[in-house]
């Protein structure tokens, strides 16, 4: 069944080559706990396949979200961008930010670019993903976000951003909506 | 095939009690409704390990995956606890082969079930699955001497020693140990947020942090359930706890 479902997956990418990882970053060697030890491949908003790892090399501010929330990711794109503002331009042009859906069925990527344009985030260093439907819980769980599908095709989540390091191991988390990102900042400064 | 592999290992399943066992489906009434004004959900009918994963189970586990030995799993998949009685990478040592197995991650749990070709049950189902009493298929959440029960033994805390499985009746469906001898882990553990995809975000977080959301579940008596609810929402996937183990499901 969960083959069936990845090569379905798989069927509806237009440009199924992957990109690979910054060299630096030695992916066999990653630390124990770094997120890219997940293998999950990302369908983006430009419809290419891309690792997890993606990012590896380089700051990166990852959280979850779907294409169609009009609530709470709108805001969670903002406060991302608060902080990014709060960075000087050379700090800015280092950090990386990945969006990853909770909603893949849905979040197509033709929907992920509409929600790209909408956000009118940087796309250089933005990337909006979807997972394979099946990895949706693994990466939610590994990343500490709570989500509930409810009925309407809508889904509870929890809004919170993680700073990973060059590596993929997080560095610092900030959860909730609106609240000042003096953590994310600081450990951002630091790395 | 699976029985012959046990009889091989020399290990039997308790006296009684079948490996895995039939729930019937039916409308389960959740504890935290999802949304407002939607407190049931059609759980449909399931297979279900008939106790929590054995000790012996997981030693057979680890030694066919290596990659699940004591000391093996990365940080991000299992926290330094990961079987941190076990004598070596697949030896359980002096414990009791037949207690459920503990210590392990919501990685490592899942990772057994789909090994065995299930999956953790979802909360929904594990609920659902728990609710059944002696002799009826639900009713246990509602009856007071079954809440009696069961908070006393979360009374205990820790430091009690874990017995073996199968040593009380078991319910309705043949399920044995769903409250009793230890948590367990579920598929959606990280499912409880309510309210969190809103603004009013300030409630979700109560409810995570403080257990102040008590007031909208649908049954303020159970307090039981509560406790199980505001477990799961304490737990990281990663964490390893020496009270909670796991059984699986199977389509």
């Amino acid at each position: 069944m969960i083959p069936l479902l990845a090569s379905l997956w798989a069927c509806s990418t237009p440009q199924p080559e992957p990109i690979p990882p910054p060299a630096e970053v030695d992916l066999a060697r990653l630390p124990g706990a770094s997120l890219y030890q997940l293998s999950a491949p990302l369908l983006d908003q430009h419809g290419r396949q891309v690792p997890l790892s993606v990012f590896a090399g380089q700051p990166v501010l990852v959280s979850m979200f779907y294409a169609s929330c009009t609530s709470a990711c709108p805001m969670l794109v903002n406060d991302v961008r608060k902080l990014e503002a709060l960075l000087s331009e050379d700090e800015r042009a280092q950090v990386r930010v990945l969006l990853i859906s909770l909603d893949p069925a849905s979040d197509t990527p033709a929907v992920l670019a509409e929600a790209a344009a909408r956000y009118g985030v940087d796309a250089d260093r933005w990337l909006l993903t979807s997972p394979p439907p099946a990895e949706v819980r693994t990466i939610a769980a590994a990343l500490g976000i709570a989500y509930q599908a409810i009925e309407n095709g809508e889904f509870h989540h929890s809004s919170r951003v993680t700073l990973l390091d060059a590596q993929g191991v997080p560095k610092a988390t900030a959860e909730g909506l609106g609240k000042p990102p003096d953590a994310l900042l600081e450990a951002l400064r630091v790395l | 095939m699976q029985v012959l592999a046990l009889l091989l290992l020399g290990l039997s399943p308790p006296a009684g009690a079948q490996e895995r066992v039939a729930v019937g489906g039916g409308l389960h009434r959740r504890f935290y409704p999802s949304s407002e004004g939607r407190t049931e959900v059609q759980v449909a009918p399931f297979t279900m390990d008939a106790t929590p994963v054995t000790v012996a189970r997981y030693q057979a586990f680890v030694q066919a995956h290596p990659t699940w030995q004591k000391g093996a799993p990365k940080a991000l998949f299992a926290d330094a606890g990961y079987l941190a009685s076990w004598a070596g990478p697949a030896d359980p040592g002096s414990l009791d082969r037949q207690r459920p197995v503990t210590e392990l991650s919501w990685f490592a749990a899942r990772a057994y079930c789909q090994a065995q070709g299930g999956d953790l049950p979802t909360v929904d189902q594990w609920e659902h699955a728990a609710d059944a009493t002696a002799d009826a298929p639900t009713g246990a959440r509602s009856d007071p001497q079954t809440l009696q029960r069961v908070l006393a033994w979360y009374g205990e805390g820790p430091g009690v020693g874990l017995r073996p499985v199968a040593q009380e009746p078991p319910n309705h469906w043949g399920l044995y140990d769903m409250v009793g001898l230890v948590w367990e882990w579920t598929v959606d553990f990280n499912s409880l947020l309510i309210a969190a995809d809103v603004r009013e975000s300030g409630e979700g977080e109560d409810l995570r942090f403080c257990g102040a959301g008590a007031v909208s579940a649908t049954d303020v008596e159970d307090y039981a359930s509560f406790m199980r609810f505001a477990m799961r929402s304490s737990m990281q996937a990663s964490y390893t706890t020496h009270n909670v183990g796991f059984r699986c499901v199977y389509p």
